[in-house]
């Protein structure tokens, strides 16, 4: 079920009222409910995918236990290392099978040795890298001895399969979580005001910036062959705002629609094309999966606190190839992974990856001209790299480079036009303006009138607007 | 005290409220307004003599208005499924008809309406004509025409119709509308046909079923014109030589050996007139590539009364 459908626009009051007003004064009920309804969500695009959310939940919920119980550390060591191979085997066999056959047989033939091998029919379910990461988190807690293990299955499941973050994220840690299903949920009308206006922005950008640029990007990379130049610089930067109005987007209805129910989902996007260097750019970008690769992948290698600068680098290596690699079975998204640990390692080596950690512009209007320039430099290299994770190959991100570099016929060539430019330019303005909110509709300081005046234009826009074709978010497929 | 829960629910509801109040306006209002299908409906009901189906070709290019007792049923974006579902669902209104043309164009065979950007058509004919999509639109598509207009298009009838007073029906009497504007021949010829090979390359991927699903469509209006009496004629619209040259080879002559099959098969006749010259029709006749302007339709259906009808 997408948010931005039709379906979820029955669905999401229907939950609320039966959440809140049916089951209010039983913890127990309100967290079946909360299953129920979450598997309705996801089944809604395919149910046969659910058996592999229930497989994993009982996989991990039985794994949790039996680590409370075991004291020997190999076993649980044993069970730990179970956890990781039934939950990276499924996300390894559903994502990456085909990919990894593919590219033997590619690697091989190169060599002059053909193998036949043959690859699966494998649909990919839906949210299979979010969910995955989710569950364990739980386990490698729990080992960790940080996380008591829940002895309520019903919350588990319902920490497992919580429909808000479901399908793409926030990818939750389990200590965060997981504690919010196991406590009373008392109804905060304030947080439920703030919920609907962040569901509110989180539309705006989904269906006006992020669909209204993906019919120009797609158009740009399907034909940027004949293309002027001006027009695919346009495509990148448009496709920079459509990945982000998508991913940001849904993160901000999915912490939305938490606060509904009583539940604080972690921030997930913190307005990072306003960075001034890719270290804040990653500090701000994803902020889910990059916090988790750092806790689960990068401080387990050593981290920054080890001896060598060779491992150094292959600590921040391996964390940025893994992280492109997570995000698809493709070769272009290892390199996009690569090209961003390029970027990394020399802001780190010099020691200036933290140094800013504030926000851009602090107490002014506008940025400085250095600012300024540090903004628009680090955003053209994120855009560089993003000609990767869009293209369906590398060498189609290249052929993509290498017109964009020779087809420049003079300065003349005027890019074509797109409405998605009037939002890109309202969402630039609207992040600029409230850069040190959590969302750019907190407009407490905004008169009544003032602030209904903009959510009926929101919403008229989202109604007028809203391109005809129906545009999956991206990160679904992840 | 009240609770804070029934508070934000009818806060919610009060916010909510003068949005539903306008969509609710708008759901009651759009099905009032005049359009070109609702127009046609009532064309068939009035029994004609002479039906034209077919698309935008056949919708800007046949003048019925020059045939006593024609109806011109063809509509912009219209595939030959909604032919078929517009005779089989008016066979009552087929007693005094004596021909019905059908144009099966080149782009005709691969071509559904659902498949494109169709959607306001497509719940024009389910609310107008009381077309059932075979594949189920769902029922609050169905049934709220909000919904299966889509609110954006919705919306924009109604500022159009009620604000701007302009009315959605520009068809003439006879359903017959003159085409306005010119186009770039020489562009028009290379995007559309282009295009319309396109619509073959996609289908011979998935086995010609759409190709397959149109002949059935037209064998089932020809199936009904037999029962009823009724003389079928299939026929192609003129062409441009720069659409026409750019059409692929291979796709063209399917089209054609459909067409002639079709023919044989069932005893009817089928005149491919895409040649301009046996018609005498010149560029300036033609809007774009394969669309006629007011003056070439006139010649065109001259052209089809002295060497069909009269016949």
């Amino acid at each position: 079920m997408l948010f931005n459908s039709l379906e979820y626009l029955i669905f999401l009051p229907t939950v609320f009222i039966l959440y809140w007003f049916v089951f209010n004064n039983n913890l127990k009920w309100q967290n079946v409910l909360l299953v129920i309804v979450s598997y309705v969500f996801y089944g809604w695009w395919d149910y046969r995918f659910l058996s592999l959310i229930v497989f994993s939940s009982i996989v991990d919920y039985t794994i949790g236990r039996s680590l409370e119980s075991t004291k020997q550390e190999g076993k649980r060591k044993g069970l730990l290392i179970l956890s990781l191979i039934v939950n990276l085997g499924l996300l390894g066999f559903f994502k990456y099978y085909n990919f990894f056959v593919e590219s033997f047989i590619n690697a091989f033939s190169t060599l002059g040795i053909h193998l036949e091998a043959s690859t699966l029919n494998i649909i990919l379910p839906v949210g299979i890298s979010f969910y995955t990461f989710q569950t364990l988190s739980y386990t490698i807690d729990v080992y960790r001895k940080k996380l008591e293990p829940t002895k309520d299955i019903v919350s588990f499941f319902a920490f497992v399969s919580f429909f808000p973050q479901l399908v793409a994220g926030p990818i939750e840690r389990a200590t965060n979580l997981l504690p919010q299903f196991t406590r009373n949920r008392e109804f905060d009308i304030v947080k439920a005001k703030d919920g609907l206006r962040q569901i509110l922005w989180g539309l705006f950008k989904k269906v006006l910036v992020a669909d209204n640029c993906a019919l120009y990007v797609n158009e740009v990379f399907a034909n940027y062959e004949t293309l002027p130049a001006s027009t695919l610089v346009m495509g990148v930067v448009l496709f920079a705002f459509q990945i982000y109005g998508d991913f940001s987007g849904y993160s901000d209805i999915a912490i939305g629609t938490g606060r509904l129910f009583g539940f604080s989902l972690m921030r997930n996007f913190a307005y990072p094309y306003f960075s001034r260097d890719i270290g804040e750019f990653w500090r701000r970008w994803h902020i889910s999966l990059s916090t988790w690769f750092r806790d689960y992948l990068y401080i387990p290698l050593g981290g920054s606190r080890v001896t060598t600068k060779y491992k150094l680098l292959r600590n921040v290596m391996i964390i940025f190839l893994v992280s492109g690699f997570w995000h698809g079975a493709n070769w272009t998204f290892v390199v996009w992974g690569a090209i961003n640990a390029i970027y990394f390692i020399p802001l780190l080596l010099r020691g200036k990856n933290r140094s800013n950690l504030n926000t851009v512009a602090e107490g002014s209007l506008l940025p400085s001209f250095s600012e300024f320039f540090n903004i628009l430099l680090t955003f053209t290299l994120v855009c560089f790299a993003w000609i990767f994770f869009r293209a369906s190959s590398i060498t189609e991100a290249f052929s993509y480079i290498g017109h964009l570099m020779s087809g420049w016929k003079g300065l003349v060539t005027i890019p074509k036009l797109s409405i998605a430019f009037i939002f890109v330019g309202i969402l630039i303005v609207c992040d600029w303006i409230q850069r040190d909110k959590l969302h750019p509709l907190e407009l407490n300081n905004v008169p009544f009138i003032g602030r209904m005046l903009i959510y009926y234009t929101l919403i008229g826009l989202i109604l007028f607007f809203k391109p005809d074709e129906v545009i999956d978010f991206i990160y679904f497929q992840f | 005290m009240k609770d804070d829960k029934v508070i934000f629910l009818f806060r919610l509801l009060k916010f909510a409220l003068p949005i539903l109040i306008i969509l609710g306006v708008i759901n009651f209002l759009l099905p009032t307004f005049p359009n070109n299908l609702k127009y046609k409906k009532q064309l068939i009901l009035n029994e004609p003599n002479i039906i034209f189906l077919g698309s935008s070709h056949t919708y800007f290019g046949v003048n019925t208005d020059m045939i006593e007792g024609a109806a011109n049923l063809a509509y912009a974006s219209q595939s030959l499924d909604f032919d078929a579902f517009i005779i089989e669902d008016n066979q009552q209104s087929l007693n005094q008809c004596k021909y019905i043309f059908i144009e099966v164009s080149y782009h005709s065979l691969p071509y559904l309406l659902k498949n494109s950007k169709g959607g306001i058509e497509i719940s024009q004919y389910r609310h107008f004509w009381n077309y059932n999509e075979p594949t189920g639109a769902g029922v609050l598509k169905d049934h709220i025409v909000l919904f299966s207009y889509g609110i954006k298009n919705a919306v924009k009838i109604f500022v159009k119709n009620l604000l701007l007073r302009k009315s959605l029906l520009n068809t003439g009497e006879t359903g017959w509308t003159p085409r306005k504007g010119k186009k770039d021949l020489v562009e028009t010829g290379k995007i559309d046909s282009k295009g319309h090979n396109k619509l073959y390359l996609k289908d011979e991927k998935k086995g010609y079923e759409v190709l397959d699903f149109n002949i059935r469509n037209i064998e089932k209006i020809i199936s009904i014109c037999k029962k009823k009496q009724i003389t079928a004629i299939l026929f192609s619209t003129p062409l441009t030589k720069y659409y026409l040259e750019h059409l692929d080879e291979k796709y063209f002559n399917k089209y054609l050996k459909v067409c002639k099959t079709i023919a044989s098969q069932n005893e009817i006749s089928f005149f491919d007139l895409s040649n301009t010259a046996m018609i005498n029709l010149e560029e300036e006749h033609f809007q774009d590539s394969d669309h006629l302007t007011p003056q070439g339709a006139k010649i065109f259906t001259q052209y089809l009364i002295d060497n069909i009808i009269d016949k």
